[in-house]
């Protein structure tokens, strides 16, 4: 695609607005969706204060299939707040389409921040940097490392080491290859639709319509996949093998 | 668009700016939410989780209880059964004995009464048969007296007496 982000230089650093807003929206949204929810908390639930203990009890299940009971505590935030802010991320892409020409380029105002590979490989990186150094506190470095990398036999180690490096590609490249096909679609129906006239409006409303209905059942499932991928990789550090 | 991303060069290099920028942010994101609702829901979560343990528990403890009630009641209740019981054949068989008692008693008094009538009735004829006999002597007597002044002599006075009173005898025994 040609459309480009909004860039700017501030010094000697370049800043993608469009990359920052879109992130500090999603983090807007999340945040005022939790908070709102956690208002008024009751012993008998209802109402919003259900919709947020039902997420927090599904992301505690996604954990609990994969780590001792121990450990689902120490992770529950951290995969909570992921969950919402990647489900958050993904969706926001798909209500809006800005755009805006400048000098023969089509800049954009308006993305999903997971169809940026930045955003998705950062989050997983910080996935598996969080899962060493949860292994390291639990452990100690020499056991940890032992453990994590020298097992079942020590010459695995480069494939081990390698393994952490895939693992983040594997975290960050599925969401964003996800994402931003989705987004991608959604601009070539939006440009199909002007191409025309009425013509072809009207037939790529529906299509729309489907393309994002079904873009949002990806982002709930790429939201889940991540979490769910995150605990493994956790479990493979925190728990011994023997 | 990777491309542009990773290329350092021409086109504007945004990578370390967007990577911090996306850091930051979502640290900061979970701090808030931990500030704000992770707290006060978990407390809730973990209050709940302890008063519905707490509640089957005292369930528990509610039926245990009401069960031994039950089966204290219905102790009582057999017990009384078995009380009443007892007491209901006691009364027969003390209102038996009583009246048994009573009818042999009666049946007692009255022989006895009989047979005080019999000896009474023994008695009364010995004593008319006595009376009898002196009344009939003193009779003879006199007639003998009467006789006597008249024509009799002693020796027919006697024999006379004597035939007199032995038909007495046979006539009463008859």
């Amino acid at each position: 695609m040609d459309e480009v982000s909004k860039i700017v230089k501030v010094g000697p650093l370049y800043f993608d607005l469009t990359l920052i807003g879109m992130v500090l929206l999603t983090c807007l949204l999340v945040f005022l969706f939790v908070f709102i929810c956690s208002r008024n908390l009751q012993m008998k639930p209802k109402g919003k204060q259900n919709v947020l203990e039902w997420i927090i009890e599904f992301v505690k299940n996604i954990l609990s299939d994969n780590l001792s009971k121990k450990e689902v505590g120490n992770f529950h935030l951290f995969s909570f707040t992921m969950f919402l802010f990647i489900l958050f991320s993904n969706i926001i892409g798909l209500i809006l389409k800005i755009e805006i020409h400048q000098n023969g380029e089509a800049v954009s105002f308006w993305k999903s921040p997971t169809a940026d590979p930045i955003v998705t490989l950062t989050l997983g990186a910080l996935t598996i940097l969080l899962t060493n150094y949860v292994g390291i506190k639990k452990f100690g470095f020499k056991k940890f490392f032992n453990n994590g990398y020298m097992q079942p036999v020590s010459f695995l180690l480069p494939i081990k080491l390698m393994e952490d490096l895939t693992n983040i590609l594997t975290l960050g490249l599925r969401l964003y290859g996800n994402i931003f096909a989705g987004e991608v679609l959604l601009t070539l129906i939006a440009k199909m639709a002007h191409a025309k006239g009425l013509i072809s409006y009207i037939p790529a409303i529906p299509l729309e319509m489907i393309w994002q209905g079904f873009s949002l059942f990806i982002g709930a499932m790429q939201a889940y996949i991540f979490v769910t991928l995150s605990s493994v990789y956790l479990s493979h550090k925190v728990e011994t093998e023997h | 668009m990777i491309a542009t991303n990773f290329l350092i060069g021409s086109v504007p290099n945004t990578f370390l700016t967007s990577l911090s920028v996306v850091l930051l942010s979502f640290l900061l994101l979970m701090l808030l939410i931990k500030k704000f609702a992770w707290g006060p829901v978990s407390k809730m979560l973990d209050e709940r989780a302890n008063k519905i343990a707490g509640d089957l528990d005292s369930a528990e403890a509610d039926r245990n209880e009401a069960n031994r009630l039950v089966k204290e009641k219905e102790d009582l209740l057999a017990n009384s059964r078995n009380e009443a019981t007892t007491i209901v054949r006691k009364a027969k068989e003390t209102a038996e004995r009583e009246a048994h008692d009573i009818v042999s008693n009666a049946h007692e008094e009255g022989r006895r009464y009989l047979e005080q009538a019999k000896r009474e009735i023994e008695r009364e004829r010995e004593v008319m048969i006595e009376a009898a006999k002196n009344e009939v002597a003193d009779l003879s007597i006199q007639i003998a007296e009467k006789i006597i002044r008249k024509e009799l002599n002693a020796e027919t006075h006697q024999e006379l007496i004597n035939s007199y009173i032995e038909g007495l005898g046979s006539q009463d025994e008859s």
